[in-house]
């Protein structure tokens, strides 16, 4: 009985379960995050430089807020958006209360931080995944790719990984970030010529 | 759809396409299993706590709230020291200025005789003026009617006058003074009484000084009788003059009965007074006097 319910679960939408979540099905809770936990966590990790502790601490906040809010939760719009508008505005959050503490770090001490930050966070990596190991030239390309990132402006960052790992669209993403849809493409545009000139260099010689 | 033509229009973008196979080639961090316990124990927890606070809420106690209490405390305290304060506060030392406000003729700094220089005739029938002129016609009338009174007294002390008489000219004396047009008329009456009554005693004299040798019991007959009817007669105007009109119908029904020769305009001893006729003759009689 049980494990038909569990069936029945996961064929439902993400505004269903959190529907039925709000409801008091608290199975349905489990399906919804086991569905958006990676993507979150990547957005929040990538939009904190690849720092795991903040990072950590954000997420978990995020769901807390999540699951505070289930009780006024209404599907006027996507249950991602509204997912990712909460880890947004917790960012937001975040760098205002750092601004007066952090300092402008360099290109430098950015990469340092974000090479340790990956060495952690490869770690991390679900065992389950059963991806064919990673060459020295992969590994060097992967830690490009996310020094490039960690080196974007915040808006055109936020852009590319709401598209990258939330999988938005243009209107989506411009609702997380509370920006007209015009805005949010001349930001995926800039991100994505900026981060080409950056891995220019790495690209293979075809 | 344009939502979709944009999404394609970034999909079919070579750039972009490269770059998102990379990216998602290297995305693959997924949180620590730490965070995603406490995360799900904590959707579970607060469920379960969300459905005990449905079934069980708390209520909290009226009296819990410290700001009752406090609050009852500060007006207390706040009443009972008005209460002391006024209660041993000095008296005022100085009196308070009591002078009436200044009227617009004083404000306009010249008086009733000036303005009648100056012909300004608007500034000198004020309401105060008025209210004087009238005080002073009111004292004229009332001088007017005492010192009618006074020539009936000394026209009375020239005449031998009974004690009955004195009394009722005593009456006299205390309702000359009002100022109405009716009292006025019955103080008059009443001299008139009073006249006739002195004249009384003037055609009996010769009576009784013939009568004198007989031992003088006709001549003391008369007057007894005058006087009783004098005295009611006084009743009947004192009954007029303090207006308890049922008394007086009923008294002068009565005065009627017994003295029947009253109807009778020459009997002259017997005569009411033109007042009480007047009140008889209407039923409302003192309105119309007035």
């Amino acid at each position: 009985m049980k494990k038909s319910e569990t069936d029945n679960l996961h064929d439902l939408n993400d505004e269903a379960l959190m529907l039925s979540y709000k409801a008091g099905t608290a199975a349905a809770f489990d399906v919804l995050y086991a569905r958006h936990k990676g993507g979150l966590y990547r957005y929040v990790l990538r939009q904190l430089n690849n720092r795991p502790e903040i990072s950590n601490e954000i997420f978990q906040d995020v769901w807390m807020n999540l699951i505070k809010a289930r009780i006024n939760y209404q599907p006027s719009a996507k249950f991602s958006t509204w997912l990712y508008r909460l880890a947004h505005n917790r960012l937001v959050d975040y760098w205002r209360s750092e601004k007066h503490k952090r300092l402008q770090l360099s290109l430098a001490e950015v990469s340092d931080e974000t090479d340790s930050a990956i060495q952690k966070s490869d770690v991390m990596i679900s065992a389950s995944c059963n991806e064919p190991q990673n060459t020295f030239q992969q590994k060097q390309a992967q830690q490009q790719i996310k020094q490039a990132i960690a080196q974007l402006p915040e808006e055109q960052r936020s852009a590319i990984l709401l598209k990258e790992d939330a999988g938005l669209s243009l209107a989506q993403i411009a609702e997380v970030t509370g920006v007209n849809r015009e805005t949010v493409k001349s930001r995926l545009r800039y991100g994505i010529k900026r981060l080409q000139g950056i891995l220019h260099p790495l690209r293979p010689v075809s | 759809m344009n939502d979709k033509v944009n999404n394609n229009e970034f999909d079919q973008d070579k750039n972009f396409q490269d770059l998102h196979e990379k990216y998602q080639s290297v995305s693959t961090e997924l949180p620590p299993e730490s965070v995603d316990a406490n995360i799900l124990q904590a959707a579970h927890s607060m469920h379960t706590n969300s459905k005990n606070n449905l079934q069980a809420p708390v209520k909290k106690g009226f009296m819990h709230a410290w700001y009752v209490p406090a609050s009852a405390v500060a007006i207390i305290v706040l009443s009972l020291s008005v209460v002391l304060k006024l209660a041993f506060e000095p008296e005022f030392s100085e009196p308070l200025n009591m002078q009436p406000p200044q009227t617009e003729m004083d404000g306009a700094g010249y008086s009733a005789d000036e303005a009648t220089l100056q012909g300004d005739d608007s500034k000198l029938m004020q309401p105060r003026q008025l209210r004087e002129e009238k005080k002073m016609t009111s004292q004229l009338k009332r001088r007017k009617a005492q010192q009618q009174l006074q020539q009936s007294q000394n026209a009375a002390a020239r005449a031998p006058v009974s004690s009955e008489k004195k009394s009722l000219q005593k009456y006299e004396i205390k309702a000359a003074p009002t100022s109405n047009h009716g009292q006025a008329k019955i103080a008059a009456e009443s001299e008139r009484v009073q006249d006739s009554a002195r004249k009384v005693p003037m055609a009996v004299a010769p009576a009784s000084g013939a009568a004198s040798s007989a031992g003088g019991v006709g001549s003391l007959a008369k007057p007894e009788s005058d006087i009783s009817q004098q005295a009611k007669i006084r009743h009947l105007i004192m009954l007029l003059e303090t207006r308890q009109f049922d008394k007086l119908e009923s008294a002068l029904r009565a005065y009627r009965i017994e003295y029947p020769a009253s109807y009778s305009v020459s009997e002259k001893n017997e005569a009411l007074p033109e007042a009480l006729l007047e009140w008889e003759s209407h039923s409302g009689g003192i309105d119309s006097m007035e």
